[in-house]
Protein backbone atom coordinates (compact mmCIF):
# COMPACT_ATOMS: atom_id res chain seq x y z
CA UNK A 1 0.00 0.00 0.00
CA UNK A 2 2.97 2.41 1.00
CA UNK A 3 6.16 1.67 0.79
CA UNK A 4 7.56 -0.04 3.83
CA UNK A 5 9.88 1.23 6.33
CA UNK A 6 12.21 -1.47 6.18
CA UNK A 7 13.27 -4.48 4.02
CA UNK A 8 10.85 -7.28 5.67
CA UNK A 9 13.41 -10.13 5.46
CA UNK A 10 16.63 -8.30 6.46
CA UNK A 11 15.80 -5.18 8.24
CA UNK A 12 17.50 -2.61 5.85
CA UNK A 13 15.81 0.72 5.75
CA UNK A 14 14.64 1.39 2.43
CA UNK A 15 11.77 4.07 2.43
CA UNK A 16 13.71 6.88 1.60
CA UNK A 17 15.24 5.47 -1.60
CA UNK A 18 11.17 4.73 -2.92
CA UNK A 19 10.85 8.12 -4.11
CA UNK A 20 14.19 8.52 -6.35
CA UNK A 21 13.28 4.55 -7.42
CA UNK A 22 10.29 5.47 -9.09
CA UNK A 23 11.25 8.77 -10.09
CA UNK A 24 14.35 7.38 -12.20
CA UNK A 25 12.27 4.17 -13.48
CA UNK A 26 9.46 6.37 -14.60
CA UNK A 27 12.33 8.28 -16.62
CA UNK A 28 13.52 5.32 -18.43
CA UNK A 29 16.09 3.85 -16.77
CA UNK A 30 16.82 0.07 -15.84
CA UNK A 31 15.32 -0.41 -12.39
CA UNK A 32 18.30 -3.42 -11.72
CA UNK A 33 20.72 -0.42 -12.50
CA UNK A 34 19.01 1.91 -10.41
CA UNK A 35 18.85 -0.74 -7.12
CA UNK A 36 22.79 -1.14 -8.14
CA UNK A 37 23.51 2.46 -7.52
CA UNK A 38 21.08 2.91 -4.80
CA UNK A 39 23.03 0.20 -2.88
CA UNK A 40 20.20 -2.06 -2.89
CA UNK A 41 22.08 -5.46 -2.86
CA UNK A 42 20.79 -8.25 -1.95
CA UNK A 43 17.13 -9.53 -3.44
CA UNK A 44 15.21 -9.46 -0.55
CA UNK A 45 15.73 -5.67 -0.78
CA UNK A 46 15.45 -5.84 -3.92
CA UNK A 47 12.02 -7.14 -4.63
CA UNK A 48 10.34 -5.34 -1.94
CA UNK A 49 11.03 -2.51 -4.72
CA UNK A 50 10.00 -4.40 -7.88
CA UNK A 51 7.02 -6.05 -6.01
CA UNK A 52 5.80 -2.83 -4.79
CA UNK A 53 2.57 -1.20 -5.56
CA UNK A 54 2.31 1.77 -4.23
CA UNK A 55 -1.50 1.88 -3.80
CA UNK A 56 -1.61 4.62 -1.02
CA UNK A 57 -2.73 7.34 -3.56
CA UNK A 58 -6.33 5.54 -4.11
CA UNK A 59 -6.65 4.77 -0.55
CA UNK A 60 -6.16 8.37 0.80
CA UNK A 61 -9.73 9.13 -0.04
CA UNK A 62 -11.37 6.72 2.40
CA UNK A 63 -10.05 8.92 5.85
CA UNK A 64 -11.84 9.47 8.78
CA UNK A 65 -14.57 11.73 8.43
CA UNK A 66 -15.28 13.78 11.60
CA UNK B 1 48.32 -13.46 17.47
CA UNK B 2 45.26 -12.05 17.79
CA UNK B 3 44.76 -9.37 15.26
CA UNK B 4 42.05 -7.51 13.20
CA UNK B 5 42.22 -6.73 9.60
CA UNK B 6 39.64 -4.25 8.32
CA UNK B 7 38.70 -5.38 4.59
CA UNK B 8 36.30 -3.13 3.85
CA UNK B 9 34.34 0.23 5.51
CA UNK B 10 32.25 2.82 5.20
CA UNK B 11 29.48 4.71 6.55
CA UNK B 12 27.49 1.61 6.87
CA UNK B 13 29.11 -1.54 6.83
CA UNK B 14 32.36 -2.90 8.13
CA UNK B 15 34.07 -5.89 6.73
CA UNK B 16 36.68 -7.46 9.40
CA UNK B 17 38.88 -10.25 9.36
CA UNK B 18 39.70 -11.53 13.04
CA UNK B 19 42.66 -13.32 13.32
CA UNK B 20 43.19 -16.20 16.16
CA UNK B 21 39.76 -15.32 18.18
CA UNK B 22 37.54 -18.87 18.99
CA UNK B 23 34.71 -19.37 16.50
CA UNK B 24 32.51 -19.14 19.40
CA UNK B 25 33.87 -15.65 21.01
CA UNK B 26 33.69 -13.89 17.69
CA UNK B 27 29.85 -15.29 17.12
CA UNK B 28 29.28 -13.57 20.40
CA UNK B 29 30.06 -10.43 19.16
CA UNK B 30 28.11 -11.23 15.96
CA UNK B 31 24.99 -11.98 18.59
CA UNK B 32 26.11 -9.31 20.62
CA UNK B 33 26.05 -6.83 17.73
CA UNK B 34 22.57 -7.99 17.10
CA UNK B 35 20.67 -8.21 19.86
CA UNK B 36 22.72 -6.40 23.17
CA UNK B 37 23.90 -3.67 22.02
CA UNK B 38 21.80 -0.14 23.03
CA UNK B 39 19.87 1.85 20.79
CA UNK B 40 16.95 4.44 20.47
CA UNK B 41 13.74 3.62 18.77
CA UNK B 42 10.49 4.84 19.49
CA UNK B 43 8.36 2.72 21.79
CA UNK B 44 5.21 4.57 22.59
CA UNK B 45 2.90 6.73 20.08
CA UNK B 46 0.44 9.37 21.66
CA UNK B 47 -2.33 10.04 19.04
CA UNK B 48 -4.56 13.53 19.89
CA UNK B 49 -5.75 13.50 16.61
CA UNK B 50 -5.81 11.53 13.12
CA UNK B 51 -8.18 11.57 10.23
CA UNK B 52 -6.16 10.13 7.43
CA UNK B 53 -6.55 6.49 5.97
CA UNK B 54 -4.22 4.85 7.74
CA UNK B 55 -5.06 3.75 11.49
CA UNK B 56 -3.33 4.15 14.12
CA UNK B 57 -1.39 0.83 14.22
CA UNK B 58 -0.36 1.15 11.00
CA UNK B 59 1.39 5.05 11.78
CA UNK B 60 2.92 3.82 14.93
CA UNK B 61 4.52 0.57 13.51
CA UNK B 62 6.02 2.93 10.76
CA UNK B 63 7.55 5.59 12.99
CA UNK B 64 8.79 2.64 15.09
CA UNK B 65 10.86 1.30 12.09
CA UNK B 66 12.79 4.73 12.13
CA UNK B 67 16.31 4.52 12.62
CA UNK B 68 16.99 7.32 15.19
CA UNK B 69 20.49 8.69 15.84
CA UNK B 70 22.08 6.57 18.90
CA UNK B 71 25.59 7.75 19.41
CA UNK B 72 25.26 10.13 22.01
CA UNK B 73 22.16 8.93 23.16
CA UNK B 74 23.35 5.60 24.10
CA UNK B 75 25.45 7.30 27.32
CA UNK B 76 23.22 9.98 27.84
CA UNK B 77 19.81 7.99 28.69
CA UNK B 78 18.71 5.33 31.14
CA UNK B 79 19.13 1.64 30.28
CA UNK B 80 15.83 -0.28 29.39
CA UNK B 81 16.24 -2.08 32.84
CA UNK B 82 16.20 0.66 35.00
CA UNK B 83 12.94 1.99 32.67
CA UNK B 84 10.41 -0.71 33.31
CA UNK B 85 6.85 -0.31 35.29
CA UNK B 86 4.09 2.07 34.67
CA UNK B 87 5.90 5.02 36.32
CA UNK B 88 9.45 5.26 34.80
CA UNK B 89 12.01 7.45 36.21
CA UNK B 90 13.53 10.76 34.35
CA UNK B 91 16.22 10.21 31.76
CA UNK B 92 14.53 7.50 30.35
CA UNK B 93 12.06 8.77 27.44
CA UNK B 94 12.42 11.69 24.60
CA UNK B 95 9.59 12.71 22.67
CA UNK B 96 9.33 13.53 19.28
CA UNK B 97 6.55 15.62 18.00
CA UNK B 98 4.54 15.57 14.51
CA UNK B 99 1.37 18.07 13.29
CA UNK B 100 0.13 17.55 10.06
CA UNK B 101 -3.15 19.05 8.14
CA UNK B 102 -4.45 19.81 4.78
CA UNK B 103 -6.94 22.16 2.99
CA UNK B 104 -9.53 21.01 0.75
CA UNK B 105 -7.88 20.16 -2.09
CA UNK B 106 -4.69 19.45 -0.56
CA UNK B 107 -2.31 16.26 -1.14
CA UNK B 108 0.57 15.60 1.92
CA UNK B 109 3.51 13.31 2.05
CA UNK B 110 4.65 13.04 5.89
CA UNK B 111 8.57 12.10 5.70
CA UNK B 112 10.56 10.93 8.67
CA UNK B 113 12.15 14.81 9.06
CA UNK B 114 8.59 15.98 10.13
CA UNK B 115 9.08 14.18 13.35
CA UNK B 116 10.54 16.79 15.22
CA UNK B 117 12.18 16.17 18.45
CA UNK B 118 11.02 18.18 21.53
CA UNK B 119 13.30 18.10 24.17
CA UNK B 120 16.75 16.54 22.38
CA UNK B 121 17.95 17.65 18.87
CA UNK B 122 20.98 14.82 18.45
CA UNK B 123 17.85 12.12 18.43
CA UNK B 124 16.58 12.45 15.59
CA UNK B 125 15.74 10.21 12.23
CA UNK B 126 18.63 8.94 10.49
CA UNK B 127 17.12 9.44 6.85
CA UNK B 128 14.75 11.80 6.67
CA UNK B 129 12.97 11.29 3.42
CA UNK B 130 11.36 8.31 4.63
CA UNK B 131 7.61 8.40 3.32
CA UNK B 132 5.62 8.09 6.80
CA UNK B 133 2.28 8.87 6.01
CA UNK B 134 0.10 10.14 3.20
CA UNK B 135 -2.57 12.70 3.80
CA UNK B 136 -5.61 13.34 1.57
CA UNK B 137 -7.52 16.16 1.39
CA UNK B 138 -9.09 17.72 4.48
CA UNK B 139 -7.58 14.87 6.77
CA UNK B 140 -5.29 15.83 10.18
CA UNK B 141 -2.73 13.82 12.20
CA UNK B 142 -1.21 14.97 15.69
CA UNK B 143 0.79 12.64 17.62
CA UNK B 144 3.65 12.70 20.36
CA UNK B 145 6.33 9.59 19.91
CA UNK B 146 8.13 8.49 22.59
CA UNK B 147 11.43 6.96 22.40
CA UNK B 148 13.57 5.09 24.67
CA UNK B 149 17.21 2.80 24.51
CA UNK B 150 16.22 -0.95 23.82
CA UNK B 151 18.22 -3.72 22.81
CA UNK B 152 17.74 -5.88 19.48
CA UNK B 153 16.65 -9.35 21.45
CA UNK B 154 13.41 -6.85 23.00
CA UNK B 155 12.42 -5.95 19.28
CA UNK B 156 14.13 -5.64 16.05
CA UNK B 157 13.78 -1.90 15.64
CA UNK B 158 16.50 -1.44 18.39
CA UNK B 159 18.55 -3.90 16.40
CA UNK B 160 21.72 -1.19 15.48
CA UNK B 161 22.96 -3.88 13.00
CA UNK B 162 20.51 -5.48 9.80
CA UNK B 163 22.96 -8.13 8.29
CA UNK B 164 25.61 -9.37 11.46
CA UNK B 165 27.19 -12.65 9.49
CA UNK B 166 30.68 -14.43 10.64
CA UNK B 167 31.56 -16.63 7.77
CA UNK B 168 34.95 -19.30 7.45
CA UNK B 169 37.49 -17.74 4.91
CA UNK B 170 37.76 -20.41 2.38
CA UNK B 171 41.03 -21.76 1.05
CA UNK B 172 40.79 -23.49 -2.36
CA UNK B 173 44.13 -25.40 -4.03
CA UNK B 174 43.84 -26.98 -7.23
CA UNK B 175 46.51 -29.66 -7.68
CA UNK B 176 47.90 -29.04 -11.01
CA UNK B 177 49.55 -32.53 -11.65
CA UNK B 178 46.53 -34.13 -11.35
CA UNK B 179 44.17 -31.18 -13.28
CA UNK B 180 43.55 -32.06 -16.65
CA UNK B 181 42.09 -28.87 -17.86
CA UNK B 182 38.95 -30.11 -18.73
CA UNK B 183 37.23 -26.17 -17.16
CA UNK B 184 33.98 -28.11 -15.46
CA UNK B 185 34.66 -26.57 -13.00
CA UNK B 186 35.22 -23.14 -14.03
CA UNK B 187 31.79 -23.61 -15.87
CA UNK B 188 30.16 -25.18 -12.68
CA UNK B 189 31.15 -22.49 -10.22
CA UNK B 190 28.19 -20.18 -9.50
CA UNK B 191 30.30 -17.20 -8.09
CA UNK B 192 32.68 -17.48 -10.76
CA UNK B 193 35.17 -17.38 -8.92
CA UNK B 194 37.56 -19.62 -10.98
CA UNK B 195 39.40 -19.23 -14.04
CA UNK B 196 41.79 -20.63 -16.56
CA UNK B 197 45.07 -18.19 -16.90
CA UNK B 198 48.13 -19.35 -18.91
CA UNK B 199 46.71 -23.18 -19.19
CA UNK B 200 46.60 -22.90 -15.32
CA UNK B 201 43.13 -23.03 -12.99
CA UNK B 202 43.41 -19.79 -10.74
CA UNK B 203 40.94 -19.27 -8.02
CA UNK B 204 39.83 -15.97 -6.23
CA UNK B 205 38.91 -17.45 -2.91
CA UNK B 206 37.21 -14.11 -2.30
CA UNK B 207 34.07 -14.84 -4.47
CA UNK B 208 34.25 -18.50 -2.96
CA UNK B 209 31.38 -19.77 -1.40
CA UNK B 210 32.39 -22.75 0.11
CA UNK B 211 29.63 -24.83 -1.99
CA UNK B 212 31.93 -27.46 -3.04
CA UNK B 213 30.31 -28.12 -6.55
CA UNK B 214 33.47 -27.62 -8.25
CA UNK B 215 35.18 -30.60 -6.18
CA UNK B 216 31.65 -32.57 -6.88
CA UNK B 217 32.33 -32.16 -10.36
CA UNK B 218 35.99 -32.43 -10.95
CA UNK B 219 36.44 -35.99 -12.09
CA UNK B 220 40.99 -36.51 -11.68
CA UNK B 221 39.89 -35.02 -7.62
CA UNK B 222 42.35 -31.97 -8.45
CA UNK B 223 40.56 -29.43 -6.30
CA UNK B 224 40.63 -29.60 -2.53
CA UNK B 225 38.47 -27.52 -0.31
CA UNK B 226 38.14 -26.40 3.16
CA UNK B 227 38.64 -23.01 4.81
CA UNK B 228 41.08 -21.09 7.16
CA UNK B 229 41.32 -22.43 10.87
CA UNK B 230 42.55 -19.40 12.62
CA UNK B 231 40.63 -16.77 10.65
CA UNK B 232 36.77 -15.35 10.29
CA UNK B 233 35.42 -12.83 8.38
CA UNK B 234 32.61 -10.29 10.53
CA UNK B 235 30.54 -8.49 8.47
CA UNK B 236 28.40 -5.95 10.16
CA UNK B 237 25.64 -3.61 8.32
CA UNK B 238 24.49 -0.93 10.12
CA UNK B 239 20.60 0.24 10.00
CA UNK B 240 21.90 4.10 10.44
CA UNK B 241 21.40 4.57 14.24
CA UNK B 242 25.28 3.67 14.92
CA UNK B 243 28.43 3.48 12.79
CA UNK B 244 29.28 0.11 12.13
CA UNK B 245 32.48 0.42 13.99
CA UNK B 246 30.97 1.60 16.96
CA UNK B 247 28.29 -1.30 17.09
CA UNK B 248 31.44 -3.42 16.97
CA UNK B 249 32.60 -2.15 20.28
CA UNK B 250 29.97 -1.99 22.01
CA UNK B 251 29.33 -5.40 21.40
CA UNK B 252 32.19 -6.09 22.82
CA UNK B 253 31.73 -3.55 25.78
CA UNK B 254 28.30 -5.88 26.13
CA UNK B 255 29.86 -9.19 26.14
CA UNK B 256 32.29 -8.06 29.21
CA UNK B 257 29.77 -6.18 31.23
CA UNK B 258 28.12 -9.78 30.96
CA UNK B 259 31.03 -11.38 32.61
CA UNK B 260 31.35 -8.92 35.03
CA UNK B 261 28.57 -9.47 36.15
CA UNK B 262 28.41 -12.98 35.88
CA UNK B 263 31.69 -13.01 38.11
CA UNK B 264 30.03 -10.27 40.65
CA UNK B 265 27.43 -13.71 40.84
CA UNK B 266 29.76 -16.28 40.99
CA UNK B 267 32.05 -14.89 43.72
CA UNK B 268 28.65 -13.41 45.79
CA UNK B 269 27.40 -17.17 46.04
CA UNK B 270 30.97 -18.85 46.73
CA UNK B 271 31.74 -16.23 49.41
CA UNK B 272 28.24 -17.40 50.59
CA UNK B 273 29.36 -21.32 50.90
CA UNK B 274 32.75 -20.00 52.89
CA UNK B 275 31.77 -17.21 55.41
CA UNK B 276 28.07 -17.52 55.41
CA UNK B 277 27.22 -13.80 55.60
Amino acid sequence: MIIPVRCFTCGKVIGHLWEEFTRRVASGENPGKVLDELGVRRYCCRRMFISHVDLINEVIVYGRKV
Amino acid sequence: MVGIEITEKNDTVLALVLRDIPLEFANAIRRAALEEVLTMAIDYVVFYDNTTALSDEIIAHRIAMVPLRSDLAIDKYRRPEECRGSNPPEGCYVSLYLEAETGPQEELVIYSKDLKPQEDPEVVPVYGDIPLIKLGPQQRVVLEAWARLGRGREHIKWSPATVSVLTYIPNVRVITERCNLCRLCVERCPTKAISVVNDRIVVDSTKCNLCRQCVSVCEPEAIELDWEKDRYRLLIESSGSLKPERIFLEAVLQIKTKLLEFQRSFKEVFSGVGGGS
